[in-house]
């Protein structure tokens, strides 16, 4: 920014007053106001003489030179270590009334002599150039105690030390500035510099506390690099402040140089500084640009302090920076991004006063007025600094704002979430009471359900005896026709032949009459044997409804099967008479005799029967006229049993159900046609009624082959089987 | 007359041999007795015209009383026997398939001969 242009200013403010300040021509007649600069009309000599103190030494063959060049200027090759400068001036009546000041600035050592009488000595000159100290900066001013217009001699003995003090002269500054001033004009600049000097110090501290202020943002919220920056920048500038505030101090003319090209390089980084900030700030950040300004920046930073004309690097230095940061906020505002309008304004009131310190100095008001410089000076620096200050602790503030309102956020939903654990809690064991109760009510709706089912079983299982007894009673019914027809009928013709037979003996005719009786007795025979048929088939029923426990009784296996199958057949039969099966049976002959329970096993058979015949049925439906069903029953004798064989067919056991055949109430029948409890019925009556074994083979399809095994030996006193006992 | 007696129970032959025993003797009546629908199908290929009427019991192992009336319809029918059905199921079921199948008469057992014979009259009439 064009401030550091003022900086500069002030900092060779001296220089611009020696170019404005009125030469002499070694007559005095008038001093002005702002006192004269001795600049001219010095004669020297690199030779170190005591004599060339006295005043009525002859000069006139020495050279003369402006003192107000730099030494390195005057002396190239420092030859001259010490040297002398002598003076020739005179005053006018009006001004040798009056007391002046002789004020120098310097950047050697020297004693100063009026008319041959030491007046200062200022800095030490040592008898070697290496104990040259060289004190030249802020020096007590000189009484000149001048009362006659006579002439008089200023003669000065220097010394300059050994290597230059910094490698480019006229950053340094003049050889000898002596100025001449009245003690108003005296007080006058003094007061001015006390002044310029406490508003540099305001602004170091305002500088330190923001770069503090910005430090602890940047601790707490380090996520915003641009407090960083700016902290970077204060700090930057306080340093440059501070060093620019030591330029009043300072009398060794090597620290005081020091100083000042310090305080170049500070000020001058601070514009870079405020880069990144912005950057960072407007979250445009290309480091690639940041590393470019700061290798420039130091570049031109480097031309200032090394060459002759350092004035244009270092308004370069100036502008470069400026230009980049104007374009950030520019292109931020142009974003409309929050808060860019703070630092708009902050560049705003700095580029107008800018503006007006440039307007004031063409028309040459205000530079002759040091004090208002300075303080111009400091609106232009301070503005945008507060600017990026501000807009730094809004954003500060607003996210603290934002955190507050996410805390309490934070802390109605955390509460929130709490108040909907706790409703959760409560729900959970109001529905864990619930379910408790629910359970607790289900088990004994199960436990009734399961009483029920047990009863429902209990009558499934007797309504499964009463169908299977249907399913016979059709056979039976046939069965007991067919014998009664013949008890019936043969009866009826034995009395026929009775009367006959009574006939025949009343004729006397044996051989008739015997003939006739034995006739009666193949009936009577025949009656007979289909009475016990009869009977038998009626006790077979019988047996078959009864649900008591029996006892084992001896019995022809062969011949059970016989009456089952038949009885098993009449009925199928019964139900499609254009049926037909081709029925094979191969009985073990002499098969012994086993204990076991004649209705059970006859029931377990009839099952097998039925099925074996209702499979094939099934298969006939479907292959017509290409299928032969057939059911193969055949019994062996193994080694410590029988073993009997039901072998269809039909249709076959699909694997997947092979495991659940067994189970109560699995059928594979359409609904109403069976009611699944048959082989489970057959599998208990086997395993637990007759300890035997019941085991099947089936390829889908193809055929299904039951095996009963029944043991021989003398097994336990059996439990009657009622109830299907898989639970 | 001859008559066929068809039923797998083999005490029907002399079961009717006795009960028409003066009808056998003054050769009012003659029987032939087949103990399955197949047997009886086979003696009548071999006697075509010879049979007058048929008795025969429907619930045989084999082929059924239905079917073996079913083939006398379709195969046997010239002169039409008379054919009664004889059956210890006496039930609508097995009637009305009979009948469908043209059946002349239906008898349940156990046998009522003088019913029987009744109806053989009307039959040689």
């Amino acid at each position: 920014m064009k401030k550091y242009l003022l900086i500069s200013l002030c900092l060779v403010y001296s220089f611009i007053l020696v170019a404005k300040d009125s030469a002499t021509n070694g007559r005095l007649d008038t001093i002005p106001e702002k006192g004269v600069v001795l600049d001219n009309k010095w004669r020297y000599s690199t030779e170190d003489n005591p004599a060339f103190a006295k005043p009525n030494f002859d000069d006139s063959t020495w050279d003369t030179l402006n003192p107000l060049n730099p030494a390195s200027d005057l002396f190239p090759l420092q030859k001259a270590s010490y040297g002398w400068l002598r003076f020739h001036f005179s005053i006018s009546e009006k001004l040798s009334q009056q007391t002046w000041l002789l004020v120098l600035r310097q950047t050697c050592a020297s004693e100063v002599y009026l008319d041959g009488k030491l007046l200062v000595r200022n800095g030490t000159l040592g008898n070697q150039p290496k104990d040259v100290v060289p004190l030249g900066a802020n020096l007590p001013p000189i009484a000149l105690h001048v009362k006659d217009t006579s002439k008089h001699v200023l003669a000065v003995r220097f010394g300059l030390p050994p290597n230059p003090i910094f490698p480019n002269g006229t950053f340094v500054g003049p050889f000898l500035h002596a100025k001449i001033m009245g003690v108003p004009q005296y007080y006058e600049q003094t007061r001015t510099m006390v002044q310029n000097s406490s508003i540099y110090a305001s602004l170091i501290a305002i500088f330190f506390l923001l770069s503090l202020m910005h430090l602890s943002f940047y601790r707490h919220n380090p996520a915003q690099k641009a407090n960083l920056y700016f902290a970077a920048y204060s700090l930057t500038m306080m340093v440059g402040f501070f060093l620019v505030e030591l330029l009043s101090f300072v009398q060794d003319i090597r620290w005081f140089v020091y100083a000042d090209a310090g305080a170049y390089v500070f000020t001058l980084s601070g514009g870079v500084w405020i880069v990144c900030a912005l950057s960072f700030l407007f979250k445009y950040i290309n480091l690639n640009l940041i590393r470019f300004l700061w290798v420039v920046q130091f570049g031109l930073i480097l031309t200032v302090l090394l060459s002759k004309w350092h004035i244009y690097p270092f308004l370069a230095a100036i502008v470069l920076p400026t230009v980049v940061q104007l374009w950030l906020t520019a292109k931020a505002l142009k974003a409309k991004k929050r808060g860019a309008a703070i630092i708009a304004a902050g560049f705003g009131v700095s580029l107008v006063f800018v503006f007006l310190i440039i307007l004031l100095a063409v028309v040459q008001i205000l530079l002759t007025q040091q004090l208002w410089v300075t303080l111009f000076l400091f609106v232009i620096f301070l503005s945008p600094a507060l600017g990026i200050s501000i807009y730094l602790a809004r954003e500060f503030a607003l996210d603290s704002q934002l955190l507050k309102v996410k805390l309490i956020q934070v802390e109605r939903l955390s509460s929130q979430n709490l108040a909907q654990q706790k409703e959760k809690q409560q729900i959970l064991a109001h529905q864990n009471d619930e379910l408790e109760r629910q359970v607790a009510e289900r088990t004994a709706q199960l436990h009734q359900s399961l009483q029920e089912l047990k009863a429902t079983q209990a009558q499934l299982i007797q309504s499964e005896k009463m169908a299977s007894l249907g399913e016979l009673s059709a056979g039976i019914a046939h069965e007991i026709q067919n014998p009664l027809n013949f008890v019936n009928n043969f009866s009826e013709v034995n009395v026929e032949l009775l009367e006959e037979m009574e006939a025949v003996l009343q004729k006397g005719d044996t051989e008739d009459a015997l003939a006739l009786a034995s006739d009666m007795k193949v009936n009577l025979r025949k009656i007979n044997e289909h009475g016990k048929r009869a009977d038998s088939i009626v006790k077979g029923m019988l047996l078959h409804s009864q649900t008591t426990s029996r006892q084992k009784e001896k019995i022809y296996i062969n011949t059970l099967i016989e009456e089952y199958l038949r009885l098993s057949y009449q009925s199928f039969k019964t139900k499609d008479k254009t049926f037909q099966i081709d029925l094979t049976t191969q009985f073990y002959p002499d098969l012994p005799e086993i204990d076991t329970i004649p209705q059970y096993l006859g029931k377990v058979l009839l099952n097998l029967f039925n099925n074996a015949f209702y499979s094939v049925s099934e298969k006939k439906k479907t292959l017509k006229e290409s299928y032969s069903p057939a059911v193969w029953v055949n019994t062996f004798k193994t080694q410590n049993g029988i073993q009997i064989r039901v072998k269809d067919n039909g249709v076959g056991i699909p694997q997947r159900v092979l495991d659940k055949i067994y189970q109560p109430f699995f059928t594979t029948k359409p609904s109403g046609q069976g009611t699944g409890l048959g082989l489970s019925l057959s599998y208990d009556i086997i395993k637990k009624g007759l300890g035997g074994e019941l085991n099947v083979t089936s390829e889908e399809g193809e055929f299904a082959e039951f095996t009963i095994e029944l043991p021989l030996m003398k097994v336990r006193q059996v439990e009657p089987v009622l109830v299907p006992t898989h639970e | 007359m001859h008559i066929l007696v068809v039923d797998d129970e083999a005490d029907v032959q002399p079961l009717f041999q006795q009960r028409f025993r003066k009808e056998i003797r003054s050769g009012e009546v003659d029987f032939t007795f087949a103990l399955s629908g197949e047997e009886a199908l086979a003696y009548m290929a071999q006697n075509k015209s010879k049979i007058i009427l048929i008795l025969s019991d429907i619930n045989m192992p084999g082929m059924s009383g239905i079917e073996l009336l079913h083939s006398i319809r379709h195969d046997y029918n010239s002169p039409p026997p008379v054919v009664m059905m004889v059956t210890a199921y006496n039930d609508q079921d097995n009637y009305e398939q009979a009948m469908k199948e043209g059946a002349n008469d239906f008898l349940t057992k156990p046998l009522d001969f003088a019913i029987l014979k009744e109806k053989l009259k009307t039959v040689a009439e």
